[in-house]
């Protein structure tokens, strides 16, 4: 056993470690999808992200956690969605809670559109580990934000951090591609 | 008694694919690898997910790890998965790279080769997916193809499925449909079948149909099992499952129905199909471990559940399941209802109460369970909490009663730190032969390192029992001893 865990430790050392000393300062990029919202309506992430950053969440209709963090995300939403900040509320229920979903929605008063990831791809998309799980992506495509969890005060950074996508507007993908394929 | 129904798919040599599809993907990570350094376009991520538990006494120790790496490039995307198990929670020894695949993707085409998960309607025929605190994976190896063209999605596959660790060589073939009739209707219908050894072809087929409105909707599906002819071999089974929402801002009403009977698809002790359990699904510890477990042979059940914010602060939930089998034999009822009040943000109080009754357990028990959770605000990022559980037990053979305790504290600095103190108690061993421990104190810590790691640390004792997700359970072992769990993104 001894051995195992040390061989697991050597190789998520070169991992683990860099990511430590760098911080979060690395950037990825966020993997597009396309999914059905309660009213059957197609949402694809590349779409949402030409109006503002957008804030994605994982979540399921009996995840404790989940709902309190959802509870407080409406109300970040409602401060800045005029602004351009949009949620997209992945419920990962799979068939055995998701009929409840909408009216659970409704019923909590959430307005954010929340859609349907039945079969999980994109939790496995975003390589989601445990929820709640969320993910802050600029305008240009990139993770800019990741935390998995919910302790009550989490919805404080996110604000700081859609706050300072807000005020610093980051360039579409499309027209840095457009500006790419100029040169 | 074999069925000559679509020779191509059940020739498909899905078998051989597997060699072909390892170095395939392999090319593709060493191919990525090396052009990576000088091209931006491609695109790496991985996770990993690690559990061990330490125990002193008795207790085995436990490993789990999850390792999954996946590469894009433009339209391609290969990935893999490496577990080990050493051993599992039920003392098996395991490690292989358990998850393969190379995928194409286009707006309205996707092709996957290799490992895949699927679900056809809403799992009444089949479902294959994975949950790692059930310590399930059903995924399939062969091939996947999806179409899409707005009006139309047509779903097709091949593959061996997996039951625990092992691959089963029975080929699977299955279909899946959609058609959007209009903004509010859309029409579905599933076939799946397989070839099993010294049993014969089983199909299964079905069809659904989906309403939405502004406020309502409702759905409909349908499934038949036909199983080969033959002696000493049952009758094909059938089964329905609907279900209908109404909902406006502050309120909303859910109302489930089903009722199927023989419609157990299964090969050995692997279970291809999955459909909704009716009952409620609980995150509480004691209430879990009394969950309802599904059985796909013989079961009718309906649930109904009221979720209402009269004010922005205060949400009411209301939860009732109810079923049985084709006796007409009660299995499972609770009658649940919860509600929480935000006390001018300075705290959050909820308070819950269930009324259960599980046939399934010896004894034939019913529970009575308050539920109560309470967090003060101390500042923007700190908070403390509470959570009370208590589960008092009855028993009708010999009107035995006991009671289970769960109380816990905790403290939460925001984004990184949480310790909460657990202790659980019972007084279960009054009513049966009884060793080991009476009561049970764990300390855990939770730490977020930066953003990309999570790691908890417990130390103490853990009482064995029973988890449920979606009325498909395991049993958790004991702890006693240390436990960690790291789970990282890079």
């Amino acid at each position: 056993m001894r051995n195992l865990i040390f061989r697991f430790g050597v190789i998520l050392l070169p991992f683990v470690v860099p990511t430590l000393i760098q911080g979060d300062t690395k950037i990825s990029s966020a993997p597009n999808f396309a999914a059905k919202d309660l009213s059957g309506t197609k949402v694809e992430l590349k779409e949402v992200l030409k109006g503002g950053p957008v804030l994605v969440s994982f979540w399921a209709t009996w995840c404790k956690p989940c709902i309190k963090e959802l509870g407080e995300l409406q109300k970040v939403y409602k401060k800045y969605r005029g602004k351009g900040f949009e949620i997209l509320a992945v419920d990962v229920d799979g068939p055995r809670s998701v009929s409840k979903a909408r009216s659970m929605v409704k019923g909590l008063g959430w307005d954010f559109p929340v859609l349907l990831d039945e079969s999980k791809d994109i939790y496995r998309s975003y390589q989601v580990l445990g929820i709640p799980h969320t993910v802050l992506i600029n305008t240009s495509g990139e993770i800019v934000y990741t935390h998995t969890t919910y302790r009550p005060g989490d919805e404080e950074i996110i604000k700081k951090k859609i706050e300072e996508l807000l005020n610093k507007p980051v360039q579409p993908a499309e027209e840095k591609q457009g500006e790419k394929s100029e040169k | 008694m074999r069925s000559k129904t679509f020779p191509v798919l059940a020739e498909l040599p899905t078998h051989l694919l597997s060699p072909f599809l390892s170095f395939l993907t392999f090319s593709f990570f060493l191919f990525s690898f090396f052009v990576s350094s000088f091209a931006q376009d491609f695109k790496f991520s991985a996770s990993n997910q690690l559990e061990y538990d330490l125990n002193s006494g008795d207790n085995k120790d436990i490993f789990h790890d999850w390792f999954d790496f996946a590469g894009t490039y433009d339209l391609y995307q290969a990935g893999l998965r490496y577990e080990a198990h050493q051993p599992d929670d039920f003392g098996n020894t395991f490690q292989e790279f358990s998850y393969r695949y190379f995928q194409v993707t286009t707006k309205s085409f996707q092709i996957i080769a290799g490992n895949y998960y699927a679900m056809f309607g809403r799992g009444l025929i089949l479902r294959s997916y994975e949950n790692r605190d059930l310590r399930l994976d059903n995924n399939l190896d062969g091939i996947k193809g999806n179409l899409n063209s707005g009006r139309f999605d047509l779903m097709v596959l091949a593959g061996s499925p997996r039951d625990g660790y092992k691959r089963i060589n029975d080929p699977l073939q299955g279909a899946d449909g959609k058609m959007v009739v209009s903004k509010w209707l859309t029409l579905g219908g599933s076939f799946v079948r397989t070839d099993i050894t010294n049993f014969g072809f089983v199909r299964l087929f079905g069809g659904n149909a989906s309403f939405v409105f502004p406020h309502l909707d409702f759905y409909a599906e349908y499934a038949r099992k036909d199983n080969p002819s033959g002696e000493n071999i049952e009758k094909d089974g059938d089964g329905v499952y609907l279900t209908s929402s109404f909902y406006q801002t502050g309120f909303g009403l859910t109302f489930e129905y089903k009722d199927y009977k023989r419609l157990d698809f299964t090969n050995g002790e692997l279970v291809y199909n999955n459909p909704p359990a009716l009952t409620k699904e609980h995150a509480y510890t004691l209430l879990n471990r009394h969950a309802y477990i599904l059985s796909l042979y013989d079961e009718k059940g309906i649930q109904a559940q009221a979720v209402l914010t009269p004010q922005e602060k205060l949400s009411l939930l209301a939860n009732y399941s109810y079923t049985t089998d084709h006796q007409n034999r009660m299995i499972f009822s609770e009658i649940y209802g919860e509600a929480e009040y935000d006390y001018k943000s300075l705290a959050t109080l909820k308070g819950g109460f269930s009324y259960m009754k599980n046939r399934q357990e010896v004894g034939l028990p019913y529970f009575l369970a308050p539920v109560f959770d309470f967090t003060y605000y101390l500042s923007e990022q700190n908070s403390i909490a509470f959570s009370l559980e208590h589960l008092w037990a009855s028993k009708y053979d010999g009107n035995l009663t006991y009671y289970d305790q769960i109380i816990s504290l905790g403290f939460a600095h925001s984004p990184n730190i949480s310790l909460t103190l657990t202790d659980e108690r019972t007084t279960e061993w009054k009513t049966r032969a009884w060793s080991g421990k009476k009561n049970w104190l764990i300390l855990s810590l939770d730490l977020a390192l930066g953003e990309k790691h999570n790691l908890t640390m417990s130390v103490g004792s853990r009482r064995a029992g029973k988890v449920c997700s979606g009325g498909i359970c395991t049993d958790r072992p004991a702890l006693d001893g240390g436990e960690i769990k790291l789970l990282s993104h890079f």
